[in-house]
């Protein structure tokens, strides 16, 4: 089988698809039971961008800790929803996952989830505008430069 | 020899996914097993089932083969398992982990604070 192929012989995805970039949106409330179909999204996310299975387990914890990191910050009189917003191009996923935080939250940079998340993606970027707090996660195939 | 199973925990969360927490005893070791995934949704649970089944053991050794995924707070509830035992003079070990708990383990650099070793061994 040829590397970036999915079924033997039926060629890399990246030569069959009708697209250059694709962008996914998920809504789920912010509850630790709903960190798990983000998981799943990430894992078919990161399929569709072909990128690599350690690659793809990798940012699935990701994705997990960035949740974790954020689920605190969500301000109980705002709409409690996790947002998780996946940009898919050839190679290459970034995933913003956002919330509407109490005035002034920020994510704890001290605790064991940012160790994990920031050793997985030393780029990973926290944002904070007016009510909402972000983390973008970008994860590039493995081998290909950014 | 194991003598007793007995899965007191069975949760079905919001994406179908099983996590189960069983104990048994082997050899007159306390064996906990752990199915499914070990996240921020479900390490409370794990928690009190593995609080329940210690009593007041000193040792325990987790079958981890069955864990399909585990996050910082996974980590954590076995960090406050291991140092319970430690704090009563015990011990916590491992039958053996999955590829999930051992990726977590050697990217915190946490593995052989808990004996394992390369490739999903763990310590005799």
């Amino acid at each position: 089988m040829n590397e970036g192929e999915l079924v033997p012989g039926v060629g890399p995805l990246s030569d069959r698809r009708e697209w250059d970039v694709a962008t996914i949106k998920i809504e789920v409330p912010a509850l630790p039971d709903f960190v798990a179909p983000l998981r799943s999204a990430t894992r078919s996310a990161s399929a569709l961008a072909d990128l690599a299975v350690d690659d793809i387990e990798e940012l699935q914890i990701a994705v997990d800790e960035a949740a974790t990191l954020l689920l605190p910050l969500v301000d109980p009189r705002g709409p409690r929803m996790l947002e998780a917003r996946f940009q898919i191009g050839d190679g290459e996923v970034q995933i913003s996952l956002a919330v509407y935080a109490v005035a002034g939250a920020d994510v704890d940079r001290t605790g064991m989830a940012w160790i994990m998340l920031s050793a997985l993606d030393p780029s990973v970027d926290v944002r904070s505008e007016s009510d909402c707090v972000t983390i973008v996660i970008t994860r590039v195939r493995s081998g290909r430069s950014q | 020899v194991t003598l007793l199973v007995s899965f007191t925990s069975i949760r079905l969360a919001a994406t179908v996914t099983v996590f189960q927490v069983g104990s048994s005893t082997h050899s007159g070791e306390l064996v906990v097993s752990v199915v499914g995934e070990l996240d921020l949704a479900s390490t409370d649970e794990f928690l009190a089932e593995v609080n329940d089944a210690v009593g007041d053991e000193q040792n325990l050794k987790l079958d981890l083969s069955g864990v399909t995924f585990m996050d910082s707070t996974g980590l954590g509830a076995l960090i406050k398992v291991r140092n319970r035992l430690v704090d009563r003079g015990g011990a916590l070990s491992f039958v053996a982990v999955s590829a999930a708990v051992e990726r977590v383990l050697t990217l915190t650099g946490m593995a052989e604070t808990f004996g394992l070793e390369p490739e999903g061994q763990v310590d005799a």
